[in-house]
């Protein structure tokens, strides 16, 4: 049991920068994850965690101890691997139990220590078995159980479930809560997919090129983004952002129309005027016959429970066509037709407001 | 594979047969010769088996050719044995070392190592043989098996095959390797060499059979009839001043010679075809 922190890291490969300044705690017992599309550090900053790479600059603490230049078996973390990493001439038992052996801890500890993490991962039946004869969700709870036998001090996981189907994907997700709930040990996990991030994650980080873009509870990321950014990548269908104007208290399209339910007061900027930008995820416009803002259907996609309708706005700007389409989600029974023009309201209260200049939320 | 019905199949078992038979031929007629007494063999070749098989076995691996120096042939399987276990041996753990290092560890000049080892594959062992003798003549290694072992133990072409072999080893398995706490010669150990036992067997029977064979070097290196391999005793014997060349206990020393290599590919059968067709990971 430990927290992990990281202090101004940089980090550079071949004068590229990936990772910039990167000061971070990860409390003790906590599930973080961190966030972000491909390419923007967060798989070098688990590996520099992990010790696997080496830091330019910066220091790494786990618990007290000051681990930056440590090797990373003398780290006490145990790591998941997206592709597993068995080893694919020994059977399950001595997947399991090979780090215990490394480091010369009795057969009858790692007997114990092994079985135990078995039973917690329904893995009973498949000690004798090779890697091979094992199944990706199987495979996968291996590699968990050779991390758990260790009993460190941090887990890591890269990305773990990426390689599994959807429906797969879904349990060991449940199962790696439970899991986290049982064993209380810090961990960090890393992957693009937002579902995962909202849902395993204490707390979440969200990055972008090398930098934090935010770190908090997946509610404050979701319903407080602190950027344009965060609130694009969080959420599915991203955020709509549109351009918009506020002054004496409301918030107008480009095209005049005032919104009634988005009041500068509900969103604390009272004080702003002048172009802003307005983020509306679409389960926040609501279907209304009444309501002010005029959207031309483009595509429906039906997704069961939801329709999903891509929308332009009737009289938005021409060149900007594209960007100030908008995502709108309606009631899986609403299947507007494309090219219908339909009528909505913003919910009250809901909105976000960015500056246009910074694209950092507005307070 | 498509199953043939009928006549194809029969055509092809033909055209099998007749392959084995070619190839059988000569190891036949071998044995025959090795069967008759060395005056029946002068102008004519038989084509049945005479009287004097056993005999003749018996004399070559006891005696030997008497006017060859009267080495039995025991003598020299057991030095070509030394020396093809020597070179197979060495080859493999001087070519699995290299690569290891080479795919494995970080370090200044790796490139250029690799680009070193694979340029000597391009040149035959026959280029360098005047100075690799100059050399064995300096470290008095005529006559010993240092001598037909040490000159012929590096390979490039291990090397590479082992190279190419390490580089399909996923980066995550050294990366778990390390978290797990092993370092270089556990995970060489533990992981890399139980992962290329089928390539090492397959690279075991072809080493083998090479050093076996081998005909040009032990003939330079060697001058005492006790260092003799059994290939090249072979050519001592049909070349002897003043006497007609002995033919039936030659073929008996022949088909004693090939008896080693045989039973290698066959008792390594199984392993070896895997090394050739299966990726185990």
């Amino acid at each position: 049991m430990a927290n992990v922190r990281l202090i101004n890291i940089d980090k550079t490969f071949n004068k590229n920068k990936v990772l910039s300044g990167l000061n971070l705690e990860v409390p003790d017992g906590s599930f973080m994850v961190m966030v972000g599309p491909s390419g923007c550090g967060k798989s070098t900053a688990l590996r520099c965690i992990a010790g696997l790479e080496e830091v330019t600059s910066g220091t790494i603490m786990i618990g007290d101890k000051d681990v930056t230049h440590m090797e990373p078996k003398d780290r006490n973390i145990a790591m998941v691997f997206q592709n597993y990493a068995l080893y694919p001439h020994m059977n399950v038992y001595d997947n399991i139990t090979y780090g215990l052996k490394v480091r010369g801890i009795p057969a009858d500890e790692r007997k114990r220590r092994a079985l135990e993490a078995a039973k917690l991962l329904g893995l009973d039946g498949l000690l004798e078995r090779m890697p091979r004869q094992l199944s990706g969700g199987q495979r996968q709870r291996v590699a968990m159980g050779r991390a758990i036998v260790r009993e460190p001090s941090v887990f890591l996981f890269d990305e773990p479930l990426s390689n599994l189907d959807a429906n797969l994907r879904n349990q060991m997700r449940i199962e790696l809560r439970r899991l986290h709930q049982r064993l209380a040990t810090t961990s960090i996990y890393v992957t693009h997919d937002q579902v995962e991030a909202m849902t395993l994650a204490e707390k979440i980080l969200v990055l972008r090129a090398g930098h934090i873009e935010q770190y908090g509870t997946p509610d404050d990321v979701y319903l407080r983004p602190a950027s344009v950014f965060v609130a694009q990548f969080m959420g599915s269908p991203s955020m709509n952002i549109v351009r918009a104007k506020a002054e004496g208290g409301n918030i107008f399209l480009p095209d005049g129309t005032k919104l009634s339910g988005v009041q500068a007061a509900d969103i604390n900027i009272s004080g702003r005027s002048g172009d802003i930008l307005l983020g509306l995820r679409s389960e926040d416009l609501i279907f209304d016959p009444e309501g002010d803002i005029h959207v031309t259907v483009d595509i429906v996609e039906a997704l069961g429970s939801d329709t999903l309708a891509y929308c332009r706005p009737l009289s938005a700007n021409p060149e900007k066509q594209e960007s100030s389409s908008v995502i709108v989600r309606l009631q899986g029974s609403q299947r507007p037709a494309s090219g219908d023009v339909i009528r909505l309201t913003a919910r009250k209260g809901h909105g976000h407001v960015f500056d246009t200049e910074t694209q950092l939320r507005c307070l | 594979m498509v199953e043939k019905k009928g006549l194809g199949r029969a055509l092809s078992h033909a055209v099998l047969l007749f392959g084995a038979a070619i190839v059988l031929f000569p190891l036949y007629v071998a044995l025959v010769a090795t069967s008759h007494s060395y005056d029946v063999l002068i102008g004519t070749t038989p084509l049945w088996f005479g009287q004097e098989l056993i005999k003749n076995f018996t004399t070559v691996l006891t005696q030997g050719l008497k006017a060859a120096g009267g080495i039995p042939v025991w003598v020299m399987m057991g030095n070509s044995l030394i020396m093809a276990l020597g070179i197979a041996l060495g080859k493999i753990a001087i070519s699995i070392t290299a690569a290891y290092a080479i795919v494995f560890f970080r370090f200044r000049g790796r490139e250029l190592c690799f680009v070193l080892i694979f340029i000597t594959l391009m040149m035959p062992v026959e280029v360098r043989i005047v100075p690799t003798f100059q050399v064995a003549a300096n470290l008095n290694f005529i006559d010993s098996y240092a001598g037909l072992i040490l000159p012929l133990i590096a390979s490039a072409t291990a090397t590479f095959l082992y190279r190419q072999m390490f580089m399909t080893i996923p980066q995550e398995l050294l990366e778990a390797a390390r978290i797990d706490g092993a370092g270089p010669w556990r995970f060489f150990v533990d992981v890399v060499l139980p992962l290329s036992r089928t390539n090492t067997a397959a690279l075991f029977v072809v080493l083998f059979i090479y050093g076996w064979n081998q005909y040009l070097w032990p003939l330079l290196v060697t001058n005492q009839e006790s260092m003799y391999t059994v290939v090249m005793g072979i050519q001592r014997m049909v070349n002897i001043p003043d006497a007609v060349p002995e033919w039936n206990l030659i073929m008996a020393v022949a088909l004693l010679g090939m008896l080693p290599p045989l039973l290698v590919v066959l008792g390594m059968q199984k392993l070896f075809v895997r090394g050739l067709v299966e990726t185990e990971k």
